[in-house]
């Protein structure tokens, strides 16, 4: 029988180089104990893009015409996509209850609210913004937009689909399924009246000139995004996201980050179900 | 030196915000100072390190870290850490200070020895930086009078390490006060360094040491420690029990051979309380303990450890260590790991399948094989193709016809595994496998796919069917023709046809005949790969190019010092490296040219082509290229110098040593240098 031991193997050098380019492509950062888990999730891409070993593989991701799809299969494979509607509840009840009667205030003369879903994934924080913003029932004749972003082609075609299997409800009342989802199958898809609110887009949190294309915003969800960032990314990311809210705006960050020795510009809001970020 | 006297109107209006009840006014004030050298703003930026709100603080260590005249910072700063009254600004001032780094030391030293309260900040201060220049210092400080300077000592002294530090560490393991033994300890588990066991054997019994004696035996370096590690791992305190996990596979890392074959033999003995305690360490928050928990329990072999450390290879960071110990199970991972599979879900069934190849003879066994051929025809496409994987090396016969149908799925991810499973069954199931592929013939979707295993079979006898596809409609057949015939024997026609080949309209036909091409290696092909070399597709001229870097014929030779000098990417690189291959003096120059070249790349390329010329200009070339910004291109020019073997890079390579910053470059440097003949002189020349 042939006998093999373990997967191709990834020298410290080409891990460094892999390390590097997917770095410089999207600033996701790898640790040095990280070696194994590169090796062990990109293992199979070799075979997949007929290649024998993984130096092989760097100058296919350098050269190739197809580098671009490739290093989003990277990313794929690297990140982790699962999230789920109404995620970190407390947090939503302060954008809920807090935040956006706060921006109706605010923005009550243009009568234009935005909000992003930065770094979206397969897009169930955006739906779940876009259901609160109508529950908030303050902005029925507001130009309301929620946009998503991803550097995943794949998780951003199932967030167009907008159909999700029961992992996607583990937190979802009972109520906001019935009213927002249509049975499809075994499966729930989010309705019309959510979707119309939603738009999607392939964008890069560290490409500053690309993410203009999303405007002025008021309340940015980058929730479990800047865990897969160095330091210098988060940075430049959190630089992205100050450019992009409006005075007064909000940035809404998961629960194990924060913008410690990351920013100074924003300023610690104690609401009272969650503390947030705001930008002065 | 920055007096704080001659304030601009700049820094009197900064002065003024700084005044005002908004913390946002007071922040955006620090923000917007002009960058370079102000008069006047160290002492405004040490005044708002004081500022209660944490952004006006962070602010302003910010500012004064890219400082331009540091030095001139530094006294202020030093100033600021005897403000008893103002923590904040103690803290911001150390932070500061740690960023300055190097300018800092002297002047934090000088404020040590003039001694007063604020001396355990500075210590702190010192430890931040992690200059080898305050060790001796520090070492004085942990034998003085002060209890916390000297718990503080040691503390900057692990931050720091080197020889001095852990000798000195050592010897406060004697002293009577339990912080300063504490610190001791733990700063040399931090530098990693051998401590001896004699030493540790009298902390052990100190309830609050013996954590960290315990893990100080995984250093000790010697098998007597054994006995002490095993009753720790059946201690009562958790934090105990971590450490001598921990220790435990430090102390066999750094142990002869027959030492671990012991250290397995006594782990096979562990009780089974000991081993379910194990099996709770899976999930400690420290990644190292989790690991050494996996790495004793697969030396253990406990069967009933087994559900965990498989749940455990979900956790990306210990699944290696995890998958490990599983396969020293054995043959009696087997029955419990296919029990597992079948109950696992579509996240963890894959990562099973890829241990059963780990398992080696014990995995040819009916119940694996069933498993997988289901999991192949029923699972979802990662799930199928993880099972094809496995069988692939552990299959029979009897997995050939599911693997067939894998492919006809129509998945490519699924395919190619099943592709290359049937591939590898291929070398021992030769007639069965061909047998299959010619009862479904080279059409349609899955001939490709089928190319490929007739490639990795490699029989001549398939010649004519992988021929008639590369005639066929489908340009993917084409290429999947083309990539396989190389793997077959050399033939005449199969020449021909991939000469031909570099004709198709399809670009990535032409450039697997290139690539076809180069594998054979045959002369004939040096004119049409000349022609291929000027493909409008970069993809075929790089495979061109390298394929006649494979053949190495001089006819090629003025087209390949072309591409180097004028083409970019991967076809200047292969270029490069067909001259290297070619090795002729005249294509010095070119070499030398790619130096400059900006893709880093071309640059190794060339270094590669120019490390056993003997001119002068070769080593001055290398030697430029040790100062390249890239790291990979710095360590190839090291490792370059060291294999020349000339003594005249010593210098060179000793001077990048004080100044290189990254790790493998460094190790790279020791090598060469251990590697290089000594000189008399060992200045190191400028770069």
């Amino acid at each position: 029988m042939i006998q093999r031991e373990d997967l191709p193997r990834l020298d410290a050098e080409t891990f460094r180089l892999l390390r590097d380019l997917i770095y410089e492509y999207c600033g996701i950062h790898f640790q040095d104990d990280s070696h194994y888990l590169l090796q062990r999730r990109l293992a199979s891409r070799l075979e997949t893009c007929g290649l024998s070993d993984f130096a092989e593989y760097y100058e296919y991701l350098r050269y190739h015409p197809d580098r671009n799809e490739e290093l989003e299969e990277i990313v794929e494979r690297v990140t982790t996509n699962e999230t789920y509607f109404f995620r970190e509840s407390y947090q939503l009840d302060a954008l809920r209850l807090e935040i956006l009667p706060e921006i109706h205030a605010m923005r009550r003369r243009g009568r234009r609210l935005t909000v992003w879903s930065a770094g979206c994934a397969t897009g169930e924080e955006a739906y779940t913004c876009a259901i609160l913003i109508l529950e908030s029932g303050l902005f029925g004749d507001w130009d309301v937009r929620v946009f998503g972003n991803d550097i995943s082609r794949r998780v951003l075609s199932v967030a167009r689909k907008a159909v999700y299997g029961h992992n996607s409800f583990r937190q979802t009342d009972e109520r906001y399924l019935r009213r927002y989802f249509r049975q499809q199958g075994g499966r729930h898809q989010v309705t019309e009246e959510v979707k119309a609110l939603v738009s999607f887009g392939q964008l890069n949190l560290m490409d500053a000139d690309t993410l203009s294309l999303v405007g002025e915003v008021d309340v940015i969800l980058c929730r479990n995004v800047l865990i897969y960032f160095n330091l210098d990314s988060r940075r430049r990311a959190i630089a992205n996201f100050y450019r992009r809210l409006i005075r007064g705006g909000y940035l809404l960050l998961g629960h194990s980050e924060s913008l410690l020795n990351l920013s100074t510009a924003f300023e610690l809001v104690h609401l009272q179900h969650d503390m947030v970020y705001r930008k002065p | 030196m920055d007096t704080g006297k001659a304030e601009t109107r700049v820094i009197q209006e900064t002065r003024a915000r700084l005044g005002s009840p908004d913390e946002e006014v007071r922040r955006s004030a620090i923000a917007a100072l002009p960058p370079g050298w102000l008069p006047g703003a160290v002492a405004l930026l040490v005044d708002a390190m004081g500022d209660g709100s944490w952004r006006v603080r962070k602010e302003a260590v910010a500012r004064l870290a890219q400082w331009p005249d540091p030095a001139g910072a530094v006294p202020a700063l030093i100033a600021a850490l005897s403000e008893d009254a103002n923590v904040g600004l103690r803290n911001a001032a150390v932070e500061a200070l740690a960023a300055i780094g190097k300018p800092a030391v002297v002047p934090l030293l000088t404020a040590l020895r003039a001694g007063g309260e604020h001396r355990k900040l500075i210590v702190d201060a010192l430890g931040a930086i992690g200059d080898p220049q305050a060790v001796e210092p520090l070492c004085t400080a942990m034998e003085g009078s002060d209890e916390n300077l000297r718990a503080a000592a040691a503390e900057a002294l692990g931050r720091i390490g080197g020889p001095r530090v852990a000798d000195a560490l050592v010897s406060a393991l004697h002293h009577e006060d339990l912080m300063t033994r504490l610190a001791a300890l733990e700063s040399l588990a931090r530098i990693g360094a051998q401590v001896p066991l004699e030493r540790i054997r009298p902390l052990l019994d100190v309830p609050i040491l013996r954590r960290a004696a315990v893990l100080a035996l995984g250093q000790s370096g010697s098998a007597e420690a054994l006995p002490y590690l095993l009753d720790a791992l059946a201690d009562r305190t958790r934090g105990v029990r971590e450490a001598a996990a921990v220790a435990l596979t430090r102390l066999s890392a750094n142990a002869p051979t027959g030492e671990i074959l012991r250290l397995d033999t006594v782990l096979a003995r562990l009780p089974a309380d000991v081993i379910a305690d194990l099996v709770q360490l899976l999930e400690a928050e420290d990644r190292a303990v989790r690991r050494a928990a996996a790495t004793l329990l697969g030396w253990s072999r406990a069967p009933q450890a087994l559900p965990a450390l498989a749940a455990t290879l979900r956790d990306d960071q210990v699944h290696h260590a995890a998958a490990h110990a599983i396969a020293s199970f054995g043959p009696a991972a087997v029955a419990p790991l296919c029990a597992l599979a079948a109950e696992a879900d579509a996240d963890l069934r894959p990562m099973l399948y890829d241990l059963f190849p780990r398992l080696h003879a014990a995995a040819a066994d009916a119940r694996v094989g069933a498993l997988l051929a289901r999991a192949l025809e029923q699972g979802e496409t990662e799930d199928a193709s993880a099972a094809a994987r496995a069988l692939g090396e552990v299959g029979g016969k009897e997995a050939l016809a599911p693997l067939f149908h894998a492919i006809e799925r129509g998945e490519n991810e699924l395919a190619t595994a099943a592709a290359g499973a049937l591939g590898r069954l291929g070398a021992r199931y030769s007639d069965e496998v061909r047998m299959l592929v010619a009862a479904r013939g080279l059409h349609g979707p899955t001939a490709p796919y089928l190319c490929r295993v007739l490639g990795a079979i490699g029989r001549p006898e398939d010649r004519a069917l992988l021929l008639g596809a590369l005639k066929d409609e489908s340009a993917d057949l084409r290429r999947a023709a083309a990539e396989a015939l190389p793997s077959l024997a050399p033939d005449p026609d199969a020449l021909a046809a991939l000469l031909f080949a570099l004709a198709d309209e399809s670009a990535p036909v032409r450039a697997a005949a290139a690539r076809g091409l180069g594998a054979i290696g045959d002369a004939q092909a040096v004119d049409a790969l000349v022609s291929a070399a000027a493909d409008p597709e970069a993809a075929v001229r790089a495979a061109a190019v390298r394929s006649l870097g494979q053949i190495g014929d001089s006819r090629a030779r003025g087209t390949l010092r072309e591409l180097a000098s004028r083409d970019h990417g991967a076809v200047a690189a292969h270029a490069m490296e067909a001259l290297r291959r070619l090795g002729m003096s005249g294509d010095e120059q070119v070499l030398l040219g790619g130096l400059s070249h900006h893709d880093p790349e071309v640059v190794k390329a060339a270094l590669r082509g120019l490390f056993r010329r003997p001119s002068g200009d070769a080593f001055t070339g290398l030697v430029r290229a040790l100062a390249h910004p890239r790291w990979d291109v710095r360590k190839l020019a090291v490792e370059s110098l060291g294999e020349r073997g000339d003594a005249r890079a010593r210098g060179p390579l000793m001077a990048r040593r004080a100044v290189e910053a990254d790790e493998l470059v460094l190790s790279a440097i020791e090598h060469a240098l251990e590697a290089l003949p000594a000189t008399g002189t060992e200045g190191g020349a400028s770069l």
